[in-house]
């Protein structure tokens, strides 16, 4: 019942020269994963290759194994959800979860009982007679999800569909289809450029950049070991230093950046561009300065659950540090625009790629 | 503040005191005493005799046939317009306005030309038959009439359609796909209920249209065909007052019926939702051979229908089918000062034009206000008002304003003030359609912008409103522009010898037979109309719909 998706060099080119592709993914049975990556990255273009509405230019997509390129979307027994709701204004909720089983000429009686189960499921069984422009936003979605799931597709395809939701209905909501389509164990393909709403719902992620995937992981994963700066710089793990190897130690390298040098533990060759990562947390101020230090300019102080979080402005870089230390902080925030020294233990900081 | 909100009032409430004045009380005056008048028949007899039942039936019936042929023609047009990705589909979509802006006598014209005897396609079927005498005339009886019906209409069927078929969201077309939905049943359950409103409105409008249409009808009708406009004109012309004004009135009931239930879809749009950024379109190359030799054809046929009598209007300035010569006799008298010459037509159309636009505008901004009003009594009100004259016959609205006006203020030698009191009201409903559309597209927020910037009520009308409606207020002129000048019913009815214009000539010329005379007057209509078009394309871009 359950389907294994797998997505071999897909590649799709537009006629104004753009492309997207070559996609190189597979989706377990049962898995819930996210294709995540900024707008014009080709998730939505991937996604509706899947659905069927976008021919591959090239490459292969099957599910379990059969070849579905020359099946109609209409014949894939997929399920999905728009950004835009795209529930059929001209009828009612009920008819809406109702026309996919029409169309598959289910009996009434059976139709009725799906609907009655669904609506049960998402707790939408008070609107069921309303019309669509009678539901609000939160409703609507929980209609649409209902709908696509109403036939027992074996794939779900979700294509941001929170994403005109406010943050408090989207958590509410996510948590929901995270529920339902763990219960229901079916294998879906999630569409989002909210790394939160990622990072909440999958199973894994597949980060997508210029058409590809640069990196597929559980979200820890990613989140400890980005593959590439592109990764580290979206996902935010870390602040993102580039520069170049002036001289390599026994277990570290020096770094030089901008007009500073770091020591980071690991090994480069001479001269070679290298990126590194620190963490918030493991970024350290020091307001006694001894010179030696990089410096750079606080730009913000903003207060956070146990913490607090400054941004400083490191020769155009945004370098970010979470302290816990009450004491620092208020100094810190009565020499806004100040130049303050930084520094970082050589093994907190991660050499990417 | 009293004081301030009585102003307010009476510049809301000015167009609605003039249209009492001059379009209710002219028409309910015509009605009334007429009916009460009884002068050779009396309404009883009227509304029973088989005349009467004849011309009724007659309109309903050629207005059915041309409201089918219309939408059946203009659905495919709609559905290309809105999904095929071409070169220049916007200039086709701005072109779909020029049929709309022509006079109807110069689509007679220019229908004579391209179907009639002797026409463009006689000519090519006695040139392949090898035959001496005309063997084709679609440009008479009810075929011409039906097919020039069809030219005025499918642009709009076009038009409203294809621009409710923008506004469907591709999502939802492609949910339906997803859920199963072969293209058949997407086509009954999705697309067709969402274009209906609008097919529903163009279809009404369509057949308002054909219902009251007099040039055509009595142009290409010929004596044999009359609907109830010409009946009423035969009426007035043979002193029968008490008939003409019973068949008014049967008029004035159905085609109010229809104006409501127009005004009523139209109201009913609201679930359109705003146009959508990506619209499911494709290309040429994407369609299978069997559908492009399909829309080649299909596009055949509208160039034929549509774009020919227009183009025939060229050769029909030139071209005297009586002695089969080609000559520039018709721009000689158009420039002729003397009896018969076209230089007064001319001037008298400009002038008489020229004011009913202003007047059309200066009634046309108050209107569009208070069609926006909060108040809904006040813009239904309003609404009606916009309609009325697209609804009131125009032979009656002559006749009504040459008693009401012309004869107490002692005109008669000289009824120009009527001519185009009738033509300003004719131009109303789309310069204040026009206007409410530019007026509905200003964002609120830009207003309430001006207030925080402490402009008061007349610095806002004037420094704000006022050039952002511009766009608006030019359309809706051009619009009334051209409805004026291509008058021809109300004018050919108040007119005297001094006040006839271009298309009351054109009328003249056709039935004493001077082709030309009347070919050369129709192509200077048809330039102004182009000139029209153009400025209406350069001043909106697209979306040309919403005016409709």
């Amino acid at each position: 019942m359950t389907v294994r998706i797998e997505l071999r060099s897909l590649r799709r080119e537009f006629s104004d020269g753009t492309h997207v592709g070559p996609v190189d993914l597979t989706i377990e049975e049962g898995e819930l994963l996210t294709l995540l990556g900024p707008s014009g990255s080709g998730k939505t273009t991937t996604l509706r290759m899947v659905a069927g509405f976008i021919r591959p230019s090239s490459g292969s997509l099957t599910f379990n194994g059969q070849d579905m390129i020359d099946v109609s979307p209409r014949d894939r027994e997929i399920g999905m959800v728009f950004q835009s709701v795209a529930l059929f204004p001209n009828m009612t909720v009920f008819e809406n979860m109702a026309f996919g089983l029409e169309m598959a000429r289910w009996s009434r009686t059976r139709i009725m009982d799906r609907v009655d189960e669904l609506s049960r499921v998402l707790d939408i069984r008070e609107l069921l007679n309303r019309r669509i422009s009678e539901v609000s936003g939160g409703e609507a979605q929980r209609v649409a999800v209902a709908r696509a799931l109403a036939r027992k597709p074996k794939v779900l395809l979700l294509d941001e569909p929170l994403s005109s939701l406010d943050p408090q209905l989207r958590d509410r909501l996510q948590m929901e289809i995270r529920k339902v389509q763990r219960s229901l164990g079916i294998t879906t393909l999630y569409v989002t450029h909210n790394q939160t709403e990622a990072f909440a719902i999958s199973d894994r992620i597949a980060i997508m950049n210029d058409g590809i995937v640069v990196q597929v992981g559980r979200p820890e994963e990613l989140y400890e070991n980005p593959r590439s700066e592109f990764v580290a710089r979206f996902l935010g793990s870390g602040n993102v230093f580039s520069g170049i190897v002036e001289d390599v130690h026994k277990a570290s390298i020096s770094v030089r950046v901008k007009d500073h040098v770091f020591e980071v533990s690991g090994q480069r060759e001479r001269s070679s561009n290298v990126c590194f990562t620190v963490k918030p947390e493991n970024v350290r101020i020091e307001l006694s300065q001894s010179g030696a230090e990089p410096m750079a300019a606080v730009v913000s102080v903003i207060p956070q659950a146990g913490s607090n979080r400054i941004v400083l402005d490191f020769e155009g870089n945004e370098v970010i540090s979470i302290l816990t230390d009450d004491a620092i902080v208020s100094r810190l925030r009565n020499s806004e625009n100040s130049r303050v020294g930084f520094a970082f233990n050589p093994d907190s900081a991660v050499l990417i790629g | 503040m009293k004081a301030q909100a009585l102003a307010n009032h009476l510049i809301l409430y000015f167009p609605l005191i003039l249209l009492a004045c001059f379009l209710v009380y002219p028409v309910c005056a015509v009605i009334a005493g007429g009916i009460a008048a009884g002068f050779r028949t009396s309404p009883l007899q009227v509304l029973t005799s088989p005349i009467t039942l004849q011309a009724l039936l007659f309109s309903a019936y050629q207005a059915a046939l041309s409201t089918l042929l219309a939408v059946g023609l203009g659905l495919p047009g709609a559905y290309l317009l809105a999904r095929l990705r071409f070169r220049g589909s916007s200039i086709v979509r701005a072109a779909m306005v020029v049929p709309f802006v022509l006079p109807p006598i110069v689509v007679v014209v220019g229908f004579l030309q391209m179907f009639g005897s002797f026409g463009f396609l006689d000519s090519l079927a006695m040139a392949v038959l090898g035959s001496q005498t005309s063997v084709l005339n679609l440009a008479t009886g009810t075929t011409g009439i039906v097919l020039a019906h069809a030219f005025y209409n499918v642009p709009l069927v076009v038009l409203m359609v294809s621009s409710s078929l923008e506004r469907l969201n591709p999502d939802v077309e492609e949910s339906a796909e997803i859920l199963g939905a072969s293209p058949i049943r997407k086509m009954q359950r999705i697309v067709l209920p969402h274009i209906l409103p609008a097919l529903l409105a163009s279809a009404t409008l369509t057949y308002l249209f054909c219902f009251t249409s007099f040039p055509i009808v009595l142009s290409l009708g010929g004596g044999a065909y009359s609907t109830l406009e010409v009946r009423i004109w035969y009426a007035f012309r043979g002193f029968d007052y008490s008939e003409a004004s019973t068949l008014a009135l049967v008029q004035i009931l159905i085609t109010v019926a229809l104006a409501f239930s127009y005004f009523r879809l139209g109201r009913s749009r609201s679930y359109d939702a705003s146009p959508t950024s990506s619209i499911k379109q494709f290309s040429i190359g994407e369609l299978r051979g069997r559908y492009v030799v399909l829309a080649l054809a299909y596009v055949a046929l509208l160039l034929v229908l549509v774009a020919g009598p227009i183009v025939a209007v060229v050769r029909a300035a030139i071209y005297d089918p009586v002695a089969r010569v080609y000559t520039l006799e018709g721009f000689g008298s158009l420039i002729s000062t003397g009896l018969g010459g076209g230089m007064v037509p001319l001037i008298n159309s400009v002038f008489y034009a020229g004011i009913s636009t202003v007047l059309a505008v200066i009634l046309g901004v108050p209107l569009a206000y208070a069609n926006r009003n909060q108040n809904s009594t006040m813009s239904s009100i309003s609404s009606i008002a916009t309609f009325l004259p697209l609804g009131v016959s125009a032979i009656t609205l002559a006749y009504g304003l040459m008693l009401s006006v012309v004869v107490p203020l002692g005109l008669s030698v000289n009824p120009w003030p009527a001519i185009v009191l009738a033509q300003t009201m004719i131009g109303l409903p789309f310069s204040a359609r026009s206007i409410e559309v530019a007026l509905r597209n200003i964002d609120p927020a830009l207003l309430d912008q001006a207030d925080l910037l402490g402009a008061s009520r007349l610095q806002r009308l004037f420094f704000v409103e006022i050039p952002l409606l511009a766009p608006g207020i030019l359309v809706g002129a051009v619009f009334a522009f051209a409805m004026a000048i291509g008058e021809m019913s109300a004018t050919l009815f108040i007119a005297l010898p001094q006040n006839v214009t271009l298309a009351v000539a054109i009328y003249q010329n056709l039935s004493v037979r001077k082709f030309v005379q009347a070919g050369a007057a129709s192509l200077v209509l048809v330039v102004v109309c182009l000139v029209a078009f153009l400025a209406i394309e350069r001043m909106t871009g697209r979306r040309l719909g919403g005016v409709l």
